[in-house]
């Protein structure tokens, strides 16, 4: 199909076809933002880790929305991004370190440049991968992050 | 057998009570002045523990929230992001009207020492009208209870903002009332001088006109003698030339007395076009 075969070019992961029901569940009934100006892309993460990890997920479009979202309390993990519009993902990780330093974030980007690299690891990252992403470690990583720390606001 | 009487239990600690009396004190007899708003933000220290506060009011006329006052420092987190209502985390509080505690702040790069951080929008009449942020170095410094405690002292603060911006207003009108009057003043000043003027006038145009041609009759007459008589004796002629000399004379005063009287008139308009626009 050719719609297909233009989207595959646009994937994040390295083996799309393990984008199918798991065994593990490993987030299951946990809340997980993620933030990608590509609808495309956006939805298929949303897909993976609501199929694989068993996640409840929330996509949006922009750096702004992503922090409003997230400030709303209602979040265990956010998969970002970085460039995305208005306020960029780098923008959007740093406010939110800045607020929530133990808030889990799993950043991703194609065009990942070592100044790029450098910001986002200071802004206090838990992960950064470059696209196309192995699923296994995406999903390991996930895992992880969202063990080690689970920071929410008081939000009434 | 008595009926025994519902207990009521209240929420509040009597040291919140009096604390919230003397705060609803303080904003009552305080100056509806802007210079206010220090004291007033200070005196919630005695309800909730803070190091530093500032106050955020929403414009009416950019609908984005500015600062209007701070006790320390300035209190506000994420200035670098916009929102709709402004910058910075006051603005998503205003925008999605509910108070948010952050008590795990990581240490700013501009070297403030913010651990925790709480937020609670100013509304009344179920409109946000600002923000109240407080800050403390120490983290987990505030709790839910500080959350509620201040809603309530944001919504007594939101009453005297509606007084500031009454006090305002009334400010306004009494200036605007003073120098209306004072125009309406000096238009009946003006009014007056006219109304003084206009008779005067109407009886000099009138006299000029009324004497005009008898005069230019005289002088027509004595002039057409002057040249048609044969022979008229010194005498005669010495009276004709004095006729002639003295209408013309009067007749250069009643066109002057014309031109003035047309001159008061026509400024009079004028001023009176003017007041108009």
């Amino acid at each position: 199909m050719r719609e297909t075969r233009e989207n595959t070019d646009r994937l994040p992961f390295q083996e799309p076809e393990l984008i199918q029901p798991g065994a593990g569940l490993a987030l299951e009934g946990m809340n997980v933002l993620i933030a990608d100006s590509d609808q495309f892309v956006g939805n298929l993460i949303s897909k993976l880790l609501t199929q694989r990890l068993g996640a409840v997920t929330t996509v949006v479009d922009s750096g702004r929305k992503a922090i409003a979202e997230i400030l709303t309390g209602g979040y265990d993990a956010a998969v970002i991004e970085l460039i995305l519009p208005r306020t960029s993902g780098i923008e959007a990780i740093r406010a939110i370190k800045e607020m929530m330093p133990d808030f889990p974030i799993l950043a991703m980007s194609g065009e990942l440049t070592r100044g790029r690299e450098e910001s986002v690891r200071a802004c206090g990252v838990d992960c950064l991968f470059h696209k196309p992403v192995r699923i296994s470690m995406l999903l390991d990583e996930l895992k992880n992050i969202v063990k080690t720390g689970r920071e929410k606001p008081f939000v009434e | 057998m008595p009926r025994s009487q519902p207990k009521t239990e209240s929420i509040v600690p009597e040291s919140d009570w009096k604390a919230l009396y003397h705060i609803s004190i303080l904003i009552q007899n305080s100056l509806p002045a802007e210079e206010s708003y220090e004291e007033i933000l200070k005196s919630i220290g005695k309800l909730v523990d803070f190091r530093s506060a500032s106050l955020f009011l929403l414009s009416k006329e950019t609908g984005k929230l500015e600062e209007i006052c701070s006790f320390g420092r300035t209190v506000d987190l994420i200035n670098f992001v916009n929102f709709n209502m402004g910058s910075g985390i006051s603005a998503w509080v205003a925008q999605k009207n509910r108070p948010i505690i952050l008590n795990n702040l990581r240490k700013s790069r501009g070297g403030t020492h913010t651990k925790s951080f709480l937020s609670v929008p100013m509304v009344l009449s179920g409109e946000v009208r600002g923000v109240i942020n407080l800050a403390h170095d120490e983290p987990d410094s505030f709790t839910e209870n500080d959350a509620e405690r201040l809603g309530i002292v944001a919504t007594m603060i939101s009453l005297f903002v509606e007084r500031i911006q009454h006090a305002g207003y009334e400010k306004w009108a009494k200036k605007e009332f003073e120098s209306l009057n004072e125009a309406l003043q000096v238009s009946r000043e003006k009014l007056g001088q006219v109304e003084r003027i206009q008779p005067g006038a109407e009886s000099t145009i009138g006299f000029a006109r009324r004497i005009s041609n008898p005069l230019a009759i005289i002088a027509g007459n004595a002039q057409f003698l002057l040249m048609t008589m044969k022979n008229p004796g010194n005498s005669v002629l010495k009276r004709l030339k004095a006729i002639d000399t003295e209408a013309s004379h009067l007749m250069t005063i009643t066109g002057g007395m014309l031109g003035e009287s047309d001159k008061s008139a026509s400024e009079f308009r004028v001023t009176m076009t003017a007041e108009r626009n």
